[in-house]
């Protein structure tokens, strides 16, 4: 069970690395991004120590930097957003709370709770590597963010409904 | 000691953040400071640098067609730019390339959209035609520019047919590319792989794997393309010449791109044989 739960991580790291460094990186339109690898972040297990989510998340982002040439742009990103986990998951707790060993996908919280969570992550995430891309706000920073996230969701339901088909 | 373990696992988030924040952010912010990191944390690595090499290999696939394209029409325009294609106004021909020199051979990129080579005469029907410039009796190498294919026999705006040298009338103004013996290469329309080539006298000394190449006698090769290598010869009583076979340098059952070469110097020339003709 508990060599499960690594196995898993593993195997999604490096797929969703290789998704989002080969398949979507060429997706996107001009400055418009689709990102998928944010996921890992959000599937990792509710219970994992907080420095360990951080490291983990570290080191997604700076290799997703390897394939964009971010030089740590996805890095601090995802450090920021993995400090922040805890956080947003205590402000989405469902009413009955979490249960011990529960997973934070579609399958085990439902399909809305699991877009609401997925929803609030890829938002900031794009938000905050579009500003620190930019370094300034205008209105098409926002539209880029905007359509950026959409496109993000959509591979991101995508993928929840391919690996755990009983949504 | 246990205190500042707990103490350390209580708030080893924190500690991870501020570290790997600071860090990251440093990189970039510092980014292009040194070429060591750069050469690390890019796509130049070696790891991701190898999977990127790996999977260009699978994904070139899609636009294959396209790149070959722009290839074939970028060859058009170096091939024009070589001396061979050139003209020399000056009477030292030794000096290649100067402002002397005019353009004299014109290549066009086509591809092969229909092609025989079992027929008794066979035809092969390009992608270009009078529209992109091409004209009657011109010459067709393959994609490499270097083999000869055949020769422009048809132009329609879109589209041309070209008498492949696999064919009884094509007769191709040849020589030996070693010692200038010349003759012309003819098909016998039995093996797409081999011509003959005649009229090379006996006194002339070849051997197997002689390369045969144009002439550039006639207007419409120009000189030097490979057309072949000797592959037999026989001293035949009766006659003053070899019978010579040449295995073809060009495999014509796999044709996909080829080049129109326009002699754009041939009515000059033919005027002015005509004129001693006469």
């Amino acid at each position: 069970m508990f060599s499960n739960v690594y196995a898993v991580n593993i195997f999604r790291f490096l797929l969703l690395l290789l998704i989002q460094g080969l398949v979507l990186q060429h997706i996107g339109y001009k400055n418009i991004y689709v990102f998928i690898y944010p996921l890992f972040l959000m599937l990792l297990p509710l219970e994992i120590p907080h420095g360990l989510l951080v490291f983990l998340c570290f080191l997604m982002g700076i290799s997703v930097d390897i394939f964009y040439n971010g030089f740590g742009l996805h890095a601090s990103v995802m450090v920021a957003i993995a400090f922040a986990r805890p956080l947003i998951c205590g402000l989405m707790e469902p009413r009955g709370g979490f249960e011990v060993g529960q997973s934070l996908n579609a399958k085990s919280l439902g399909l809305r709770w699991f877009m609401k969570y997925s929803a609030v992550i890829s938002l900031i995430h794009m938000f905050l590597i579009i500003l620190l891309e930019e370094l300034s706000l205008s209105w098409f920073l926002l539209a880029r963010v905007i359509i950026g996230f959409l496109l993000s969701m959509l591979v991101i339901v995508l993928y929840q409904f391919i690996f755990n088909p009983k949504v | 000691m246990n205190k500042i373990v707990a103490f350390l696992y209580r708030f080893s988030g924190l500690f991870a953040f501020l570290i790997l924040e600071f860090f990251s952010l440093y990189l970039y912010f510092t980014q292009n400071m040194s070429q060591e990191k750069t050469a690390f944390i890019s796509s130049a690595n070696r790891t991701v640098g190898s999977i990127y090499d790996y999977t260009n290999r699978w994904m070139s696939y899609w636009n294959l067609s396209s790149l070959n394209d722009a290839l074939a029409k970028e060859n058009a325009l170096l091939k024009m730019r070589l001396p061979e294609s050139q003209f020399s106004n000056l009477s030292d021909s030794g000096t290649a390339f100067n402002e002397f020199d005019e353009l004299r051979y014109q290549y066009t990129e086509a591809v092969v959209i229909n092609n025989s080579v079992s027929r008794n005469n066979n035809y092969i029907t390009l992608n270009r035609g009078s529209k992109h410039g091409v004209k009657l009796q011109s010459a067709v190498l393959n994609g490499t520019g270097e083999g000869v294919v055949g020769v422009i026999v048809a132009v329609s705006s879109h589209f041309s047919t070209a008498m492949s040298v696999l064919h009884q009338e094509s007769r191709i103004s040849a020589k030996i590319k070693r010692n200038g013996f010349f003759g012309s290469a003819v098909w016998n329309g039995k093996d797409s792989r081999r011509l003959y080539l005649d009229a090379i006298p006996k006194h002339a000394k070849i051997m197997k794997g002689d390369s045969v190449v144009t002439s550039g006698y006639s207007t419409i090769f120009p000189e030097g393309i490979i057309i072949g290598t000797i592959d037999t010869f026989s001293n035949q009583t009766g006659t003053n010449f070899y019978e010579i076979g040449v295995s073809l340098s060009v495999d014509l059952n796999s044709l996909q791109y080829v080049y129109i070469v326009d002699d754009m110097m041939k009515n000059e020339l033919k005027q002015l044989e005509e004129k001693i003709k006469k």
